[in-house]
């Protein structure tokens, strides 16, 4: 593929014309392409648009006559169709070549494509698509639907989606106030050239769930600056809280972003012995009273309930109730939380709604079980439509489950069958409808859940699945971002649309770089958490109290089952910095 | 451009035929999710369904009929179309970085289940990265932040469900996020969605903790070993 000219740069995509195209542009500017808008036909509402002057034409190839050919293209000049094939004889270059100038950009009558016949290539122009996708929208609207692209907003998405993230550095009074409270850090034995703030944590019985969670925010660059920079000062929260009667462990209020905050000093101290979370566990069993006794404890659940503490101690500080999802509120949330967006299209009449729903984390199935057997494959496809057996083929080609793949099956559009009819607004019936999900915005740390427990409630089982999946260490996300998908849904026009969304996917880069993977071994109920962290680019096993040194390879080979991934700006801003205490 | 095409051509058989329908739908249902091509595959389906079955395969002839070649010369046409539109825009993805990805974790899989690679002896670590070595039960002495008692930091957990009143029967596992979660999204794929009233820490907090159920079992926590 000779094809990477076009390079979106930060998501916006730069476009390079021929020269013809140029030329056409500068003689006839973009009218010309608005005057096509009478012409676009669009057949089924939010479907391919198509080149006819009256619904009904036949159109033929002037110079032949032929009418059946699958390449018919329309001059944009002269409004001359001709028809053309790859080799061999085309009267549209003939055409194109029959006059001096001015005749060579065509159109593609069945795909509303626009074709240079100079160039013999396919030729793409802003001004065009965006006719396009106006046609494509006026038809569905046409086919009953109101509101189709601009799609609400929640209120305050719109203003303030940015996290910013801004280094803290104390002003004069702070700085006053934090050399009386603290005592500087002993440097570390320089001869050992490890990353700061690794060390092992105890088992205090069974609670490795818990060990390789914290392994994983200790080092979550954005957390750990946050916390070191003294943004959540315990003693300073304690007092605030309790009216001026701090310290006493017992009467203190329990705030799990105090016990975080402890724990990162008690953890980048340079003391290398294993630390033991205990008041951690203590505070978050307060905090997480009706959960299961700790044996039966899930690494996953314990990262949803502790970051759930975190957010509402703050959130009980705070003063106004924040969007979770816009970056305002608590640390945990403006670190971890994501929004994701849920389209769902009526098929009868093509209405769509929209909702945007704030994300923590996202939980993939393992992909269902890959084609070696048939009566899988069967039972998947009775289910449903044709995206089912779509993620058979596309990711698990190599019989491999993948993330990226796991992600596809996410954000791929899923038939709500007559089973799980969804109420349409506009037809106000329940419908079948098409649905999709898609990443509305990022979070700067993304973790992926992998779905390795099936809790069966009819039968009363669990089980692991213990399939091998793979991860990159490094992952784009931009092809399951809203915009992304958006833009494939109109046959990948280019169009100014929900600026929004673009705007969304420009202000968050979406390159990831894995930090950290949980990995969970043996069975169900007595295995064995394990985390891999990625300091400096080289990688470390938190195996409880042992931190080892290990190779790349041992973790890609790993089972992993949460994936921490963060942005990677910050990821090679936490690299930089490390080393350097 | 139109690379899965021309090979398709070529080899004119009816099975990679109807695979290559599968494929093609599957593409364009994933592109272009709510276009479909259900126009061409009415068509076709009655062309197939007019082969009797697979060993009528040869007398392809029928097949060739312009017709068909001429829905297929079209479908082929609207994919190279639609992937060239794709790759001049630069909206393909880095399959090259996905490739190599996948090939390092191939790679990789195959060197970790060497045996002779490992670095731990059998499963068991020698010393940790600082030179230490930990017993298998930490041995760290702490006290209980709930009932002032001395503890080993490897026995802690057990007692503290113990010493809080947390009972193995006691509660039903109320958060499960995996199951709560499960009816939103019918595929399966879900996320922990969670609302700023969380209902996860409950009032019941301390009620049956500190006092009357600690002093039960704990005796033997003290000094364990
Ligand atoms: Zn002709
Ligand atoms: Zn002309
Ligand atoms: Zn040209
Ligand atoms: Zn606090
Ligand atoms: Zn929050
Ligand atoms: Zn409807
Ligand atoms: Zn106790």
């Amino acid at each position: 593929m000779s094809s990477r000219i076009n390079q979106p740069i930060n998501g916006q995509i730069i476009l390079q014309s021929c020269p013809h195209l140029a030329e056409f542009r500068a003689i006839n500017g973009s009218k010309a392409f608005r005057a096509l808008q009478d012409c676009l036909r669009v057949k089924p509402p939010g479907g391919r648009a198509a080149i006819r002057r009256d619904p009904h034409e036949l159109p033929r190839c002037g110079a032949c006559g032929d009418f059946a050919h699958s390449r018919l293209y329309a001059c944009m000049t002269c409004a001359a169709v001709s028809c053309h094939a790859p080799t061999g004889s085309s009267h549209a270059a003939a055409h194109a070549d029959s006059v001096p100038v001015g005749h060579e950009i065509a159109v593609d009558l069945d795909r509303a494509e626009l074709f240079c016949c100079a160039c013999r290539d396919q030729v793409y122009d802003r001004d065009f698509d965006a006719a396009v996708v106006l046609a494509q929208n006026s038809a569905s609207i046409l086919g009953g639907g109101s509101s189709r692209l601009p799609s609400p907003q929640p209120e305050n998405l719109r203003k303030r989606r940015r996290v910013d993230y801004r280094p803290w550095t104390p002003d004069l009074r702070e700085r006053v106030f934090l050399g009386s409270c603290s005592t500087p850090l002993d440097c570390v034995d320089p001869s050992l050239d490890l990353p700061w703030g690794l060390r092992g944590l105890n088992n205090l019985g069974n609670t490795c769930f818990m060990n390789s969670v914290l392994q994983a925010l200790l080092h979550t660059p954005p957390l750990r600056n946050y916390f070191l920079s003294d943004r959540h000062n315990r003693f300073f929260c304690q007092n605030k809280n309790n009216g001026g009667n701090a310290g006493n462990n017992k009467n203190g209020r329990v705030c799990l972003a105090c016990d975080m905050d402890a724990m990162f000093s008690a953890v980048f101290s340079g003391d290398r012995t294993p630390y033991s979370p205990a008041k951690f566990l203590y505070s978050w069993w307060q905090h997480a009273a009706n959960l299961a006794s700790y044996e039966q404890q899930d690494a996953h659940e314990f990262f949803i309930s502790m970051l759930d503490g975190i957010h509402e101690k703050v959130e009980k500080n705070g003063q106004k109730p924040h969007s979770q999802g816009n970056g305002d509120c608590c640390i945990a949330h403006r670190v971890f939380s994501g929004i994701l967006r849920s389209d769902v299209m009526c098929m009868a009449c093509g209405f769509t709604s929209t909702t945007y729903d704030p994300c923590i984390d996202i939980s993939l199935d393992l992909e269902p079980n890959q084609g070696s057997s048939s009566k899988a494959a069967a039972a998947a496809s009775n289910r449903s439509c044709n995206g089912e057996a779509d993620c058979k083929n596309s990711s698990q080609n190599r019989g491999i489950s993948t993330l990226v793949g796991c992600l596809e099956q996410f954000t791929r559009v899923e038939r709500l069958g007559p089973d799980q009819k969804f109420f349409c607004q506009q037809c106000q019936v329940r419908q079948e409808s098409l649905k999709q999900m898609s990443i509305r915005k990022l979070p700067l740390v993304s973790c992926f859940h992998i779905k390795r427990f099936e809790h069966s409630s009819s039968r009363k089982m669990s089980r692991k699945v213990d399939r091998y999946l793979q991860f990159p260490l490094s992952l784009d996300m931009s092809p399951y971002l809203s915009s992304s998908i958006l833009r494939s849904r109109f046959g990948n026009r280019i169009f100014p649309s929900d600026e929004d969304e673009l705007d969304a996917s420009t202000e968050f880069p979406s390159e990831f770089e894995l930090f950290a993977v949980v990995t969970h071994s043996g069975k169900l109920d007595a295995g064995h958490y394990v985390t891999y962290l990625r300091l400096s680019n080289q990688w470390y096993k938190c195996d409880d109290a042992w931190v080892t040194q290990v190779d790349e390879d041992i973790v890609r080979a790993a089972q992993g089952y949460m994936m921490f991934y963060v942005q990677k700006m910050l990821f090679y801003k936490a690299t930089e910095r490390q080393g350097g205490s | 451009m139109s690379r899965s095409g021309t090979v398709f051509i070529a080899s004119s058989s009816y099975l990679v035929f109807s695979r290559f329908m599968q494929k093609l739908e599957i593409f364009s249902f994933r592109r272009f999710p709510w276009i479909s091509i259900r126009k061409h595959r009415s068509n076709l389906s009655q062309i197939l369904m007019s082969v009797p079955n697979e060993e009528n395969a040869a007398s392809h002839s029928q097949l060739s009929s312009h017709f068909f070649l001429d829905i297929l010369d079209s479908i082929i046409v609207d994919v190279a179309s639609e992937y060239h539109r794709i790759a001049r825009l630069g909206l393909d993805r880095n399959l090259e970085e996905e490739e190599e990805e996948l090939k390092l974790s191939a790679q990789a899989r195959v060197r970790v289940a060497d045996p002779s690679n490992s670095n731990e002896v059998n499963g068991k670590y020698v010393v940790d990265i600082f030179g230490q070595t930990h017993p298998p039960v930490a041995n760290e002495i702490f006290s209980c932040m709930n009932c002032g008692r001395s503890i080993m930091a490897g026995r802690f957990a057990p007692h503290l469900e113990k010493c809080m009143g947390k009972g193995r029967k006691a509660r039903l596992k109320v958060t499960r996020s995996s199951t709560a979660a499960q009816n939103r999204y019918s595929r399966g794929n879900q996320v922990s969605t969670y609302s700023p009233y969380s209902g996860s820490s409950s009032t019941n907090r301390l009620a049956n903790g500190t006092s009357g159920v600690a002093g039960e079992e704990y005796s033997n926590g003290t000094s364990e070993p």
